[in-house]
């Protein structure tokens, strides 16, 4: 072969390259556009029923589900007893908060007794799912309604499968122990399971950014906005992400993620799917998927919803190093769950969530990683040696910021209308600017920590990460976010 | 022909990120007025909620105050209303009722009935429930046939609240349909029927034409309006082939508690489905008859734990024999029946450590 016919094939390979890079780019934007008009169809409806739902009537009309909301607990002894005290006082007419303490290695299990006034429980619960050894369940003099479980660690799935062999309610609330659960979200997330008692099987609620809002008692007293760069570019994820893709994948009935954040499940079906696997960091989203999974197999008709004023606050990590070891761990999870779930990939027999929801996550979040920085060097670089052609390269750039920039004003429009917070005029201005900003390095970034993700997939590396907590301070958030807290990931970036 | 397409790509991309700029600049607007806006209708509500509030303790002085209210008052208004209506019981729900009455609310929710958008009809027939008028309920009979299941299950709340339902098949046709999964707001409206419907709701259970999914409400209704008159036809219901009667029948004659259903419930113990078993041993343990020990004895053994666990309960229940046969299974029953046995005694603190 001579060097021209050499160079030929290289050149050709480079466009081809180039092409594919960009003809991914189009499919990722016009997948987004149609998510965004999806999403927008669907809060017109979403709003309406929000208005019209009435929560003082679920509260005393005596046809709410009772729920047990599971809270697995590692090593939370700055944040356990606040966060307790504000899960105890939420309004719902009848409910249990089952903690499951995983082995913790400080004082949780100390401060909780004290705290809580603990005794030795005598409650006979049946262990459907097998767990790690429980060394005791406890329940509390005080509140008659809080149940903790003491068990050897076995990390978060199998905490949140040994509070559900305890929890006697027939739905189950997963949530982190450093979430803050609005007063009245239960009553609003309960909302699916009385239109469809029947047929709704799981219902994931709104996971909102808690860095920057004032706390009193456990409550946000006063909303605002991250002080730091990298966790207001997460909140602004947070937005896309359940703003526009949860929305647009309830109208569809193809929800790929429940949030462990905030989710509330039928308890009989957690069990007849095994409980939370222990085999994957990306527990929840897996679940979602094992409840596709059996309903499709035994042909059995089902609804999964999201409920967008059903509001649950997190922190986001704030520091490079937490929020990368977070978003590995996230990644990992993901290719996890793909590779269990393989058999569903464009399989209609599932469906739209076999066609549409896992395929989606397969060639978005993990293959568009790589085509993503691929493009960030072939693309430049064929442009710079003459390979490709200004309208080329102009339309790439377009599509990569532009493109980008458009679609997270637009969440935040949706986001907008449907606020009901009263954010500031000058807030907003910076969640635009924001907005804008976070194509230029934060996106690029991410796409970095995906790829790492997969390295350490392929490694099989296991584990949460280790944990950060400084503590609820009463009136400002401080606290480094948990790797370990699920923290919603907001799948479909 | 590429060159076109991708000159169309970066300048449709870029006119979006325009767009978006200018989006962003009128959205910051819109929200500084709008939190404005929020600002006054927050205060001007909260002045309003005050005046309800004296006039609710004084209604001599409903008449004079009206004037205080202005037209533009009557969105605000009709939120306080709803607010403090949930909040006030008897005499001063009268009260406040008048108060919005004199304030033509009444009239404005009568209006809204026919409102474009299905919420507000929702909402309107929702507060017509608060007001004893021939008017409301005739509008809240019409607004059982609105195209929207919503509204219709509002108006039926209203109806039943105003104790205003002529003929529970009126509502059947309005609410069910073919549904099979039925809104518990459904449920709720025909459980707040009241004892005057008990009669029609048996017959309901006695008519082949009526949906199933119907029969499960009118049964449920049946158990938690407490009527014994209602055992003879969920006794002849209990066997049913569709599996939702089986177990709402069993769930009822459970809260009625009738000696009448003891050999139906040790039938039902033998159901293939564990739902109607475990329905069958709480049923066993409220009507309280030392013959059930033998079918709770054998329940104790079953394969599902929530059917194990019903038995263990109704055994405590029915007392010393129970607990005495409660004993005996925990020293040397079978394993799944023994622990059970024995946790129920741990947990009502009766066990033998």
């Amino acid at each position: 072969m001579s060097e021209a016919d050499a160079m030929t094939i290289f050149r050709s390979t480079v466009v081809a390259l180039d092409w594919l890079v960009l003809g991914y780019l189009i499919f990722y934007c016009a997948h987004y556009l149609f998510q965004l008009i999806t999403a927008w169809l669907e809060l017109r409806e979403v709003r309406r029923q929000e208005k019209q739902a009435d929560p003082w009537w679920l509260l005393t009309g005596q046809v709410a589900f009772p729920i047990s909301i599971v809270v697995p607990a590692y090593n939370e002894e700055k944040t356990i007893v606040d966060s307790l005290h504000a899960m105890l006082a939420l309004h719902y007419p009848e409910y249990e908060v089952v903690i499951t303490n995983d082995g913790s290695k400080d004082h949780t299990m100390e401060l909780l007794t004290t705290a809580f006034d603990l005794r030795p429980s005598k409650r006979v619960f049946h262990k459907a799912i097998p767990t790690k050894k429980v060394r005791g369940v406890y329940e509390s003099r005080r509140f008659p309604n809080l149940v903790v479980v003491d068990k050897e660690n076995g990390g978060r799935s199998d905490a949140n499968n040994a509070g559900i062999n305890v929890a006697r309610h027939p739905l189950i609330c997963s949530t982190d122990a450093d979430s803050i659960i609005e007063p009245d979200a239960l009553l609003r997330l309960v909302r699916p399971f009385i239109l469809h008692p029947q047929e709704m099987v799981a219902v994931g609620g709104k996971i909102r950014a808690v860095n920057g809002c004032e706390l009193h008692a456990g409550r946000i007293k006063k909303f605002g906005l991250p002080a730091r760069p990298l966790a207001l570019f997460q909140f602004i994820e947070y937005v896309r992400a359940f703003q526009m893709c949860r929305l647009a994948w309830n109208n569809i009935n193809t929800l790929i993620l429940i949030s462990g954040a905030f989710g509330l499940f039928k308890r009989d079906k957690v069990l007849a799917v095994g409980g939370f696997s222990t085999d994957t960091v990306g527990e929840d989203m897996d679940m979602t998927m094992k409840l596709h999974r059996y309903h499709h197999d035994q042909k059995l008709k089902y609804r999964l919803a999201y409920v967008p004023d059903a509001v649950c606050w997190t922190e986001v990590p704030e520091t490079h190093r937490i929020l990368r070891s977070q978003r590995c761990r996230w990644h990992r999870g993901l290719l996890e769950v793909l590779t269990k779930h393989k058999r569903m990939i464009f399989n209609p027999r599932y469906g739209s969530i076999g066609l549409f929801g896992i395929s989606y996550l397969f060639i978005i979040d993990g293959v568009g990683p790589f085509l993503e920085l691929l493009g960030l060097f072939i693309v430049p670089l064929s442009y710079a040696f003459g390979i490709l052609n200004e309208p080329f390269f102009l339309a790439y750039v377009a599509l990569l910021f532009c493109y980008g920039a458009f679609v997270s004003v637009w969440c935040l429009f949706l986001d907008e209308i449907t606020s009901t917070d009263r954010t500031r005029a000058r807030d907003l201005l910076i969640l635009m600017l924001a907005a804008l900003l976070e194509n230029f390095g934060y996106r690029q970034l991410n796409g970095l920590w995906r790829i790492e993700g997969t390295w350490q997939f392929f490694r099989k590396q296991q584990g949460w990460g280790k944990m950060t907590r400084t503590g609820f301070k009463k009136s400002n958030i401080t606290r480094k976010a948990s790797p370990r807290s699920s923290a919603a990931m907001p799948a479909g970036k | 022909m590429a060159d076109v397409f991708l000159k169309l790509v970066w300048q449709a991309s870029s006119l979006l990120a325009v767009l978006s700029v200018i989006v962003t600049s009128l959205l910051v607007v819109h929200r500084f007025f709008r939190n404005r806006f929020d600002l006054r209708d927050t205060n001007r509500r909260r002045e309003l909620r005050r005046l309800a509030v004296h006039l609710v303790n004084n209604p001599e002085q409903i008449i004079e105050a009206r004037k205080q209210y202005g037209k533009s008052d009557r969105r605000l208004l009709l939120g306080v209303f709803e607010e403090m209506r949930k909040q006030l019981k008897g005499e001063f729900a009268e009260r406040l009722n008048s108060l919005m009455r004199i304030m033509g609310l009444m009239t404005e929710c009568l209006e809204r009935l026919n409102h474009p958008i299905w919420y507000r009809r929702a909402q309107a027939a929702e507060l017509l429930g608060n007001f004893n008028d021939p008017n409301v309920v005739l509008a809240l009979y019409r607004a059982l046939e609105d195209r929207r299941l919503e509204v219709r299950i509002a108006a039926a709340r209203s109806l039943a609240r105003l104790q205003s339902v002529q003929s529970v098949r009126e509502i059947v046709n309005a609410l069910i349909g073919r549904q099979t999964d039925p809104s518990l707001s459904i449920t709720e409206v025909f459980r707040s029927l009241g004892a005057q419907h008990i009669d029609e709701l048996r017959e309901l259970l006695k008519d082949r034409t009526v949906p199933l999914t119907a029969k499960v409400l009118a049964i449920d209704a049946l158990g938690r309006l407490g009527s014994l008159a209602a055992v003879e036809e969920l006794l002849d219901i209990y066997d049913h082939s569709h599996l939702p009667i089986r177990i709402a029948a069993m769930q009822a004659l459970s809260r009625l508690g009738d000696p009448r259903t003891l050999s139906a419930a040790m039938l039902a113990a033998n159901d293939a489905a564990w739902e109607v078993r475990a329905q069958a041993a709480i049923c066993l343990g409220r009507i309280g008859s030392d013959e059930a020990v033998p079918v709770l004895q054998q329940l104790l053994a079953d394969d599902q734990w929530w059917v194990r666990y019903h038995a263990a309960q109704a055994l405590y229940a029915l007392g010393h024999r129970g607990v005495l046969c409660l004993r005996a299974i925990s020293e040397e029953g079978q394993p799944d029946a023994s622990n059970m046995a024995w946790g129920v005694l741990r947990e009502k603190g009766l066990a033998m450590v």
